[in-house]
């Protein structure tokens, strides 16, 4: 399995409307509605990267992880099947949907939902912020990273992605849990973006911590702030820097309950130089969390 | 609403019935409903701590209906005692809360050999509850469970060994509760439905009551520097989803949801497992006596 970045996300919503007007005048991106009733919220060339699908429930349902290509796709179902993951193949429907040659679906075991999927497929229409937003840092850095929830399966996580040709440990982080010090696990793919998955050794609403989208300018951060203030968006964390990828950025709550990190400047690693580091604070400064 | 007296139509004041009244979010759930004009039936451990919170109702609500029920939640005939009490107070009840929990530090064990835990978390409103039903049935009612994200924090109900007699761990025991809260939730929506009756389950968040006080140094620590930071949550701002969702019904439709911050949310995967649900209701149903 080689996986290559994190192609898109699903996001469960009882009404796609809050979603899209929070996509186009708080986030900027741009929102288009599906007559299957999904909203897909585009931040590049690619068709969508968050597809908001009708639920009763609101939050992230599936991040979803793309390799290489057909040949890949399929050992990559061989490789899980064969360690005894359960597998959800996906359905010409469900690719329609998502906008890919292939899909299928399986749960980590914290019991997220994950999906690989391959080819993904576009019309190439250029990316136009309604709001003025420069761009969004996707190309070969996917469109992003997924942070999870992973209170009482931490190991069994690790174990799990960290095998050949998954995932790589990028960093550790501690912060306080309910339990003493609780660990987050920063990890890579086959990319440069220092991390597009991590999982967080503590309890949180719904699994998913946060979603982070990268814009292409500090300017950007500071614009959405703006915007975070006029629209009266729950702002959960204070603008800061982070020390392991060095993004400037700062939290927000999303319609899905989960936050969405908004920041820029994020680090291009070169892993064969990198040598995993812990870290006991987060932030070089601010992120200043909030009730 | 404010302003506007809660009404059955039938000119009678709304009853909400709301355990662990005396402070946290018990308090800060019946002050909100007092504000709406519901007529509260107060249940609280101490009758000093009662009275005292009986005064801070009562001041500047003029014309509050609020009665008290004191009971102590790890004693199941106290509890049954109670109910019995309610009943005698109200012909029907449209809002049941059952918010009264604890954590703990150690094992210990009710007088009837359960674990305290177990037996105040769920025994107790599960015994409440059902002894309530018909008056539950007549509103018919919102019946709101204070759980908790903690219920992530543990795989599933420990089935074989629910009172924890082995590998005790106070913030298993609290989680085990706190799943024990969803699945019961679940089962009641999926029991009554038919009749009117919703159910509920609330993640109220972090909030800085006395309710850490009774729990392990680590937990303590934890909530002290949510608080000193600022991200621990008032009393208030943890009643507000159960205040919400008592005050509009509508929302928690279809019955049976697990909501934080106004948001329907999905539990944890063991929280969606109708099976368990039937399961620990028929355990449950054993264990207070009423199988």
């Amino acid at each position: 399995m080689r996986i290559i970045e994190l192609g898109y996300v699903l996001v469960g919503a009882p009404e796609t409307s809050e979603w899209r007007r929070y996509a186009t005048d708080v986030v900027g991106a741009m929102a288009i509605d599906d007559p299957s009733g999904a909203l897909y919220v585009k931040t590049d060339m690619r068709a969508f990267r968050i597809a908001v699908l009708p639920d009763r429930d609101a939050g992230l349902l599936a991040s979803g992880w793309l390799v290489p290509d057909e040949p890949d796709f399929f050992r990559a179902r061989s490789e899980l099947a064969n360690d005894g993951v359960i597998i959800e193949d996906g359905t010409e429907e469900g690719a329609g949907l998502r906008k890919v040659q292939g899909y299928f679906a399986f749960r980590d075991p914290a019991g997220h939902r994950h999906e690989i999927a391959w080819g993904p497929i576009s019309d190439f229409t250029p990316f136009v912020s309604p709001v003025g937003v420069s761009g969004f840092v996707t190309g070969d850095m996917g469109l992003g990273h997924v942070v999870l929830a992973a209170p009482s399966s931490m190991e069994q996580v690790m174990e799990f992605w960290t095998k050949p040709g998954r995932f790589g440990l990028s960093d550790i982080l501690h912060v306080p849990g309910p339990s003493g010090a609780a660990r987050i696990n920063f990890l890579h793919c086959a990319n440069p973006r220092q991390h597009s998955l991590a999982y967080a050794g503590l309890p949180v609403p719904g699994g998913c911590i946060h979603l982070m989208l990268e814009a292409g300018s500090v300017d950007d951060v500071g614009r959405c702030l703006d915007r975070v203030a006029r629209h009266d968006v729950p702002l959960l964390a204070t603008l800061g820097r982070h020390v392991n990828d060095e993004m400037i950025s700062f939290y927000m709550r999303t319609p899905g309950g989960f936050a969405l990190e908004f920041g820029a400047g994020g680090k291009r690693m070169d892993w064969s130089e990198h040598l995993v580091f812990e870290t006991t604070r987060g932030s070089d400064w601010g992120h200043q969390w909030r009730a | 609403m404010e302003g506007l007296k809660a009404e059955d139509g039938m000119g009678a004041p709304k009853v909400a019935v709301v355990s662990g009244a005396t402070s946290g979010i018990g308090l800060a759930t019946a002050r909100a409903l007092v504000g709406q004009r519901f007529r509260i039936i107060a249940m609280g451990r101490h009758s000093g701590r009662a009275s005292a919170a009986d005064a801070e109702l009562r001041a500047g609500a003029e014309g509050a209906e609020i009665d008290w029920v004191i009971a102590d939640f790890s004693r199941l005939a106290d509890v049954r005692r109670a109910a019995g009490d309610i009943v005698r107070l109200t012909g029907h009840i449209d809002v049941l809360v059952n918010n009264a929990g604890l954590l703990l530090d150690q094992r210990s064990t009710t007088e009837q050999g359960f674990e305290t835990t177990f037996a105040v978390n769920h025994l107790a409103p599960f015994l409440l509850t059902t002894s309530l039903l018909p008056l539950l049935k007549a509103a018919p009612a919102h019946v709101i469970n204070v759980s908790s994200v903690g219920h992530t924090m543990i795989d599933d109900m420990r089935w074989h060994d629910l009172q924890m007699e082995r590998d005790f761990a106070p913030l298993a025991a609290y989680a085990q509760s706190k799943l024990a809260n969803v699945l019961f939730t679940r089962e009641l929506a999926r029991r009554f439905h038919g009749e009117g009756l919703v159910a509920s389950a609330v993640h109220p968040g972090l909030v800085a009551s006395r309710f850490p006080l009774t729990g392990g140094a680590d937990t303590r620590a934890y909530y002290a520097a949510a608080q000193a930071s600022g991200e621990a949550l008032t009393s208030e701002q943890g009643a507000d989803t159960v205040v919400w969702l008592a005050t509009a019904p509508g929302a928690a439709l279809p019955s049976g949801g697990y909501f934080a911050e106004r948001r329907r949310i999905a539990p944890s995967a063991a929280g969606q497992d109708d099976d368990g649900a039937r399961r620990l209701w028929t355990i449950s149903e054993r264990l207070v006596g009423q199988a």
